[in-house]
């Protein structure tokens, strides 16, 4: 009892044939078919090369052209040949001319020898898995396809749009369940056999001759109906990528396909020498009994998936430029923006930095230049302070700065005197924590040597500056943390909030602050709001300041009358 | 052979990344401000070399452009981490 190998071949002749022989060495009996398209003069050649190979036979040719029943076809008249030319194979081994047997092949008998009785088919039902890649899905058995999808792609949209539109299904025969799989499988002689003389076999031909990719739902659908036993699986390793094609294997995947312990691989690269080499040796000192094992081939393809469709969360770069808000994730690593802090504490960037451990710059949108941490000119991937070049995408400044630095939580300062063509991106951005105290870009005014007049200007350009961006943060499309405070309730009690910001950084290396920053001094502040209310000009962002400030707090509210009825 | 439009996308637009490669500029090799001055000399390059003097120029005043921030060079993983290039779908 052995195997019996049926090869569809379209291309790469000389390769077939030393897979051919391959398989013949090692007495397993092969039965070609050779696509319509192959030119006759290759065909003779190809044939005649072979010639010398003893059990080896051509079937009657069909055209297969993907997704299409000439695939069906070959396939049949390959296996019915191989069954009634050599009456000792028990199993029958589908492939392809790009098919690449990765163990011994006497490893594959033996493995095949203990289970007589199993049939190797991918099968699953559509209605349960959602396999197919951008195609079509219960449709496939449903509708009518005439038309070639690669040659007659108006045509065969056309057909499935006016099929759509009329309602029009089609009946399955005898109630079968259409099972779909890998187009691979490895089928005993019993259950292969028992599709190709089944009384009703014109009736299924009939019916898969119009389903749309039948290669891959003819033989899954009618082993369910005979086999014994499905293991469904194919023995075939093959990878698909993110559009539904086929992976290419080429020499640098040797190590890899080493390692899945898989009995054969597709689709290999016609060229791939050392693929060629390092497997079409029989060398069958220690033969493995091991179960195929393609998790890791599966791990790595499913994570090149990702890379190609997901990508690095935060990178924009020459062959990753995502669209707005398609990003997955619109920069690197979560970082914080504060807003008032440094204006309402003196050393606030050198407390945080200790208590966070984190790097935490001034302005970084200052007009002027950048205001890195520790006063550095440029950081990290040589971003430049340059005040222009940053203007010229404050955006992507930002997420370069993030994807530069990633792996160290970034802080900065901002405020309504900075560049605000970042306040969009950062509330859009889930990454982003804000904390902002309002009105406190005030504070600098207040000891400022400025005229009068100008500080008057100056606040009402801040106080509408400021104002827009907290609209932009309350929007309901902000995705970032946000927390906002007016000034007078943020120094009414400014422990707790500062907490709750840490907490949220994270790595704090104390659990309770030990040491506060130091608050400048407000003495009077109170009265030069109410100077420039004076002028006009409502301050509203900093709350409910009073004039004087601890006076007015200490006073006691004047009681209320009581009303005696 | 008319090659199809989607080769000439080079990024994409939806998140993912495509295969991107990185060339090295002869101006960051440190024997550019001899090759600089080369040019200068022989002035064949176009709108009389203005491009080689402006090189020439700035390379005398700052050749260096090794900084704090560079990096040495290891391999092609070292900038495809770097998010210089990507290997994309390869796996």
């Amino acid at each position: 009892m052995t195997i019996g190998v049926v090869m569809l071949v379209h291309t790469a002749l000389g390769r077939a044939e030393q897979v051919a022989r391959h398989w013949a060495a090692a007495g397993c009996p092969v039965v070609i078919h050779v696509d319509n398209t192959v030119p006759r003069k290759a065909y003779d050649r190809f044939v005649k090369s072979l010639a010398d190979v003893p059990d080896l036979k051509f079937c009657k040719c069909f055209r297969c052209e993907w997704g299409t029943w000439g695939i069906v076809a070959a396939s049949q008249a390959g296996s019915e040949l191989m069954l009634a030319s050599f009456s000792h194979v028990r199993h029958v081994f589908l492939a392809s001319g790009s098919c690449l047997p990765l163990r011994p092949v006497k490893e594959l008998q033996n493995y095949l020898a203990a289970r007589p009785r199993t049939d190797f088919i991918e099968s699953a039902t559509t209605a349960d898995v959602p396999w197919t890649v951008g195609g079509l899905d219960e449709e496939r058995f449903t509708m009518r396809f005439p038309f070639s999808w690669k040659k007659q792609r108006y045509l065969f949209d056309k057909s499935v749009a006016i099929q759509r539109v009329l309602g029009f299904r089609r009946k399955l025969p005898n109630g079968i369940v259409p099972h779909m799989g890998s187009q691979w499988w490895c089928l005993t002689r019993q259950t292969l056999s028992a599709i190709l003389q089944d009384p009703d076999r014109d009736v299924y031909d009939r019916y898969f001759r119009y389903v749309w990719i039948p290669d891959e739902s003819y033989f899954q659908t009618l082993s369910r109906q005979y086999a014994l036993k499905i293991e469904s699986r194919s023995l075939t390793l093959s990878k698909f990528d993110f559009q539904g094609k086929p992976h290419i294997f080429y020499d640098d995947h040797l190590q890899l396909l080493r390692r899945s312990d898989c009995f054969v691989a597709r689709k290999i690269w016609p060229y791939a020498d050392r693929l060629y080499e390092a497997f079409l040796t029989n060398d069958a000192d220690a033969l493995k009994k091991t179960e195929p094992n393609p998790g890791k081939i599966d791990r790595i393809f499913a994570k090149a998936v990702e890379r190609r469709t997901r990508g690095r969360s935060g990178l924009y770069m020459q062959s990753r430029f995502p669209n707005e808000d398609w990003e997955n994730g619109v920069t690197a690593a979560p970082y914080s923006m504060f807003q008032g802090f440094s204006e309402l504490f003196e050393n606030f960037e050198p407390w945080l930095t200790k208590s966070t451990g984190a790097r935490v710059h001034g302005h970084l949108f200052a007009p002027e230049r950048v205001y890195y941490a520790d006063n550095q000119t440029a950081i990290n991937g040589a971003l430049s302070d340059s005040a222009a070049l940053r203007d010229y995408n404050a955006r992507a400044f930002l997420t370069n700065l993030v994807w530069n630095t990633r792996g160290e939580r970034q802080c900065f300062q901002f405020g309504p005197d900075d560049n605000q063509d970042v306040c969009w991106r950062i509330a859009k951005d889930p990454n982003a924590q804000v904390s902002v105290i309002t009105g406190a870009w005030s504070v600098p005014l207040f000891p400022s040597n400025m005229d009068f007049a100008d500080i008057r200007r100056e606040a009402a350009q801040l106080q509408k500056i400021e104002s827009e961006h907290m609209d932009i943060l309350r929007s309901p499309y902000t995705k970032a943390r946000v927390r906002i405070w007016t000034m007078a309730e943020f120094i009414e009690a400014p422990m707790e909030p500062l907490q709750g910001i840490l907490d949220e950084i994270g790595h704090t290396k104390l659990n309770r602050i030990s040491e506060v920053p130091r608050m400048v001094d407000l003495s009077g502040f109170g009265q030069f709001l109410q100077n420039l209310k004076n002028q006009g000009m409502h301050p509203y962002l900093m709350g409910d300041f009073p004039v004087e400030r601890g006076i007015t707090a200490a006073q006691k509210a004047p009681r209320k009358p009581y009303l005696v009825k | 052979m008319l090659l199809p439009r989607g080769l000439n996308q080079v990024y994409d637009e939806w998140g993912g990344e495509k295969a991107s490669g990185v060339l090295l500029h002869a101006k960051f090799l440190d024997t550019f401000s001899a090759k600089a001055l080369e040019e200068l000399e022989r002035g064949q390059h176009y709108a009389g070399s203005i491009e080689y003097k402006a090189y020439a120029e700035s390379l005398q005043a700052d050749p260096q452009l090794w900084c704090k921030w560079s990096e040495r060079y290891i391999n092609w993983r070292q900038l495809e981490i770097l998010g210089l290039m990507s290997k994309g779908n390869w796996a």
